[in-house]
């Protein structure tokens, strides 16, 4: 028995001096410290066409691991930023599709790209030539309207707003007043048409903060119902919108009809804006809150009929302001996306 | 009175779920016969939770509760054979008319014998193996906590997370075993067990999840009462063509325990306990990705000094910085979930905090818990265990550690000291290493047995402390210290009407370089955080115990979390809670 101790012993000697002497990772000292460009900052094609999925990645080399950032910019504040850690920008790691991480869209224009470090050195900007802006992908977004085409499915709504209204200028909902948004009062986020919304104070005035309310159904007739063509996951299916917050007084509820019940929705989320300009609002659909039990118990994104987006004042209904104070936003973009956010 | 849709719609919350109570306990019965058997687990639970003023993007109180049954049907067709179901009937309160209702297959298995040797066990399942190989490891924020919190994390939190078996993971497949026994032989008894299970997808609705098995066995030898050789093998490993991928991951892991007892008298046993191995992180199919290889030893003595009801053990480990073991190392908490109880807080929605498992939600919340076997180092929080955040099998450590459990003849003191001083084997981050030292503490104290009272007064108490240092550039030092008391009294006041107190305090302060992992094992990317951070958990209660298995508890508890380095950050709540819980 003492050998089988012994044999143990060894083994456990043995695997203690078989011992990797490899750091793990980088060094976080080089990471955050100076760096060494061994072959400066390039970007692959100095034009581009987006539209047809065309793509540029950028390159350079270093003598160490550093934490670098390129910032890609274009207007005051469209702007699209990779970060990495290594001793390389590549292909693999410095792609780019035409994406913005803030609004507006990168249009035909030019940008300008910039490398940086957490400290120096400073390196030369790269212009990049966009001859023309991305497209949504296909393969992953289901488009509800950008106001400027059709949808990709057919739809239909109640009231004064028909599919025949896009494209058109500045489309509105039944509440609102067109007048009051003359062409050019707010950037173009995505193409050149988006949806107004007010400026009107609450339209029951006594105690209601109700101002207007958008229907989309994923069907041009109210029967049969049509369901977006989404994936079953409830976790990666998100709900994305464009919007323009002025600084009045806003709350917006986003609802989803499912299955043929397009009268009652049976979820929503309420958004409360404290940005002003335009800002993409992306919710996963299972974050949606229920309207009953039931619904919070049958989370299935393939039955979703249509959605709603209500405006309302959010002035406190007790408030003697509510009758009185205007409230208006712009909408664009309105679109379902399977395993990710929106990317615009 | 007579019930109506009217005055149900008046009746309060809380009358609602007394009513349930009542009704439930007095319809827990079981009929049995020779062939068929009933046992049921049965709880109402109400819980109201209100957040402090600061906040303004929740509603300022929430309030959830449920009833439920998982009756347990036993059925025997043969002497050999058992199948076991398990069907959970639920009904959410406030989801009135069968809304939020549902009748579900909670567990099912069936085994039996084959022939005289042979065992079985094919559905549900709970299987254990050494702390390196297959071991679901405790979750973090409890040292000897107070029965106010143990109640609640083993009839709830853990039971619903299915992981209220010890170390055990739950699992969905078959296991078998047979023993054999020698005479005049060195050998007494061997036994073999084998095990091949389908591991859990992350989830079952997502497109075409890659088809995750786990397969493995054990071989014990036993000889008389002296020693015990047992070897385990086990290998996580995917099935690329259920999804039509070429590329998969397999971790075969294999190891080897011993057992030894070197003396053993009417006073003393001293024994010499240890494990070793070896794994493998082989990715087949990736054109540029080597196999991750490491190993693993640890060895102990342990003394048992029985007049003295002492027993000391001393040990040394090693865990290479490429041991990767995914049973042994997923965690039993997931980090990277968010509480279900106000999982965002603050005043702005589009920059809301978003709050993380607290000591608060580790006893309270099933949301943080994981059931998966992941062979992906998971995320932790390192103000809560860096040390040993994967249990014994946290690969890159090696040192020393030394146990003490004293427990005196009439049990009135229950002690438990523990100290460890770890190292980092390769630096992370940095060519310097990490050194970790951790203090823990704990003693449950019978008062009634000091002063001789019949009825129950138990002090429990327990404190961790934690120490992480790295030395270097400023930019690369690390600092972090942490402390975490669970206090508790349980005093039986009248007949089985106990009252509960207890309390759980984190204090953390420094800062910590965190190394991150993308799916492979390999570098994503560093997270550099400061800490300081105050959690205190107070709660109260009463607990009526019906019998042995079944109580009624009513309690609150006060959450308040501070964040010396953002007041922003800051929030409390308070949670009241009525619990019947019964077992028969």
């Amino acid at each position: 028995m003492k050998k089988i101790i012994g044999i143990v012993l060894l083994i456990t000697l043995v695997i203690a001096s078989c011992r990797n002497k490899e750091q793990l990772g980088p060094d976080v000292v080089g990471l955050l410290g100076p760096v060494t460009i061994v072959e400066p900052f390039a970007v692959s094609s100095s034009s581009v066409n987006f539209s047809t999925g065309e793509k540029v990645f950028f390159t350079a080399k270093f003598e160490k691991d550093a934490q670098w950032t390129i910032t890609i910019t274009e207007t005051d504040s469209t702007k699209k930023v990779i970060t990495g850690i290594g001793k390389e920008i590549n292909a693999e790691n410095a792609t780019w599709t035409g994406i913005t991480d803030v609004l507006p869209s990168f249009i035909a224009g030019t940008a300008t790209a910039t490398l940086s470090f957490q400290s120096d050195p400073i390196t030369p900007s790269l212009p990049i030539t966009i001859t023309a802006k991305r497209i949504s992908d296909n393969s992953t977004d289901v488009l509800v309207t950008n106001f400027v085409s059709a949808p990709v499915k057919n739809f239909g709504s109640p009231g004064a707003f028909q599919p025949t209204d896009w494209p058109s200028d500045f489309p509105y909902t039944g509440n609102s007043d067109p007048s009051a948004f003359p062409a050019g009062s707010y950037s173009l986020p995505d193409g050149d048409k988006y949806l107004i919304m007010g400026p009107q104070v609450p339209f029951q005035g006594n105690g209601s903060p109700y101002v207007d309310l958008l229907r989309i159904y994923a069907t041009g007739a109210m029967t049969p119902v049509q369901y977006f063509p989404l994936i079953a996951d409830p976790t990666k299916v998100y709900f994305n919108i464009m919007v323009y917050n002025t600084g009045t007084p806003t709350w917006l509820q986003i609802a989803l009809f499912e299955n043929e019940d397009l009268n009652n929705p049976v979820r929503h989320i309420d958004i409360k804006p404290t940005w002003k300009g335009w800002k993409l609002i992306s919710v996963k659909y299972s974050d949606f809150v229920a309207n009953t039990p039931d619904a919070g118990l049958k989370l299935d994104p393939q039955k979703i009929s249509g959605i709603q987006i209500v405006l309302l004042s959010n002035v406190s209904t007790a408030s003697p302001a509510l009758p009185t104070t205007q409230v208006k936003a712009a909408f664009d973009h309105i679109t379902f996306t399977n395993n990710a956010p929106y990317q615009p | 009175m007579i019930i109506t849709k009217k005055n149900i719609d008046t009746m309060s919350k809380k009358f609602i779920l007394l009513f349930f109570v009542l009704v439930s306990g007095h319809a827990a019965f079981a009929q049995d016969s020779d062939k068929v058997k009933f046992g049921a687990y049965g709880r109402a639970l109400q819980q109201n939770t209100t957040l402090g003023d600061d906040d303004t993007l929740n509603a300022d109180n929430v309030s959830k509760g449920h009833v439920l049954v998982d009756l347990g049907i036993n059925i025997n067709p043969d002497k050999r054979t058992e199948v076991q179901a398990i069907i959970r009937m639920r009904s959410d309160i406030g989801g009135f008319y069968t809304a939020g209702s549902a009748l579900q297959l909670r567990q099912l298995y069936i085994k039996g014998l084959i022939g005289k040797y042979f065992s079985y066990q094919v559905g549900d399942l709970y299987l254990q193996m050494s702390p390196y190989t297959f071991f679901n490891n405790n979750a973090e924020g409890s040292i000897n906590e107070g029965r106010i919190f143990a109640d609640f994390r083993r009839d709830y939190t853990n039971y619903e997370n299915l992981s209220n078996r010890g170390n055990y993971w739950w699992q969905q497949g078959a296991t078998t075993n047979f023993s054999l026994a020698f005479k005049e032989s060195k050998i007494d008894s061997m036994r073999v067990d084998g095990f091949f299970v389908r591991n859990r997808p992350e989830n079952a609705l997502a497109a075409s999840p890659t088809a995750l098995f786990h397969a493995g066995g054990r071989v014990t030898l036993t000889s008389t009462d002296k020693m015990k050789l047992v070897g385990n093998y086990v290998n996580l490993f995917e099935i690329g063509k259920t999804a039509k991928i070429d590329s998969v991951i397999s971790n075969p892991v294999t190891s080897l325990q011993l057992d030894y007892t070197l003396w053993n008298n009417e006073n003393t046993t001293l024994r010499f306990v240890g494990e070793a191995g070896y794994s493998q992180m082989i990715f087949k199919g990736y054109e540029t990705r080597a196999s991750k290889d490491g190993s693993f030893g640890e060895g102990a003595v342990k003394l048992n000094l029985k007049p003295a009801n002492l027993l000391i053990s001393a040990g040394y480990s090693y865990v290479d910085p490429q041991f990767y073991s995914s049973a042994a190392q997923s965690k039993r908490v997931n980090f990277a979930n968010r509480p279900s109880t106000f999982p965002i807080y603050g005043n702005d929605p589009f920059a809301p905090n978003y709050r993380t498992p607290t000591v608060f939600d580790l006893v309270k919340d099933t949301a943080v818990y994981n059931q998966r076997i992941v062979s992906q180092l998971m995320a932790y929080d390192p103000t809560l265990n860096n040390s040993q955040a994967y249990g014994k099998a946290t690969p890159n450590r090696q040192g020393v550690n030394v146990d003490v459990q004293y427990k005196d003849s009439a049990q009135k003191i229950m002690l438990n000291l523990n100290g460890a001083y770890l190292t980092e084997i390769v630096g992370s981050l940095s060519s310097n290493k990490r050194n970790f030292l951790v203090l823990k503490a704990g003693a449950d104290f019978h008062i009634h047995k000091f002063i001789g009272w019949k009825k129950k007064i138990i002090v429990t108490t327990g404190i961790r402390y934690e120490n992480t240092k790295r030395a270097g550039d400023p930019v690369e030092t690390v600092a972090l210290n942490s402390t975490l008391v669970d206090l508790g009294l349980e005093v039986e006041v009248v007949n089985r009407l106990d009252l509960l107190l207890g309390t759980k305090f984190l204090n953390a302060g420094g800062n910590e370089i965190i190394y991150l992992h993308n799916k492979f094992n390999d570098f994503a990317g560093f997270s550099s955080n400061n800490y300081n951070i105050n959690q205190t958990l107070l709660a109260a209660g009463l607990k009526y115990r019906f019998s042995a298995n079944t109580y009624l508890t009513v309690q609150d508890n006060i959450f308040t979390y501070t964040d010396g380095n953002n007041s922003l950050r800051n929030y409390s709540f308070n949670q009241f809670q009525i619990m019947f819980n019964m077992n028969f």
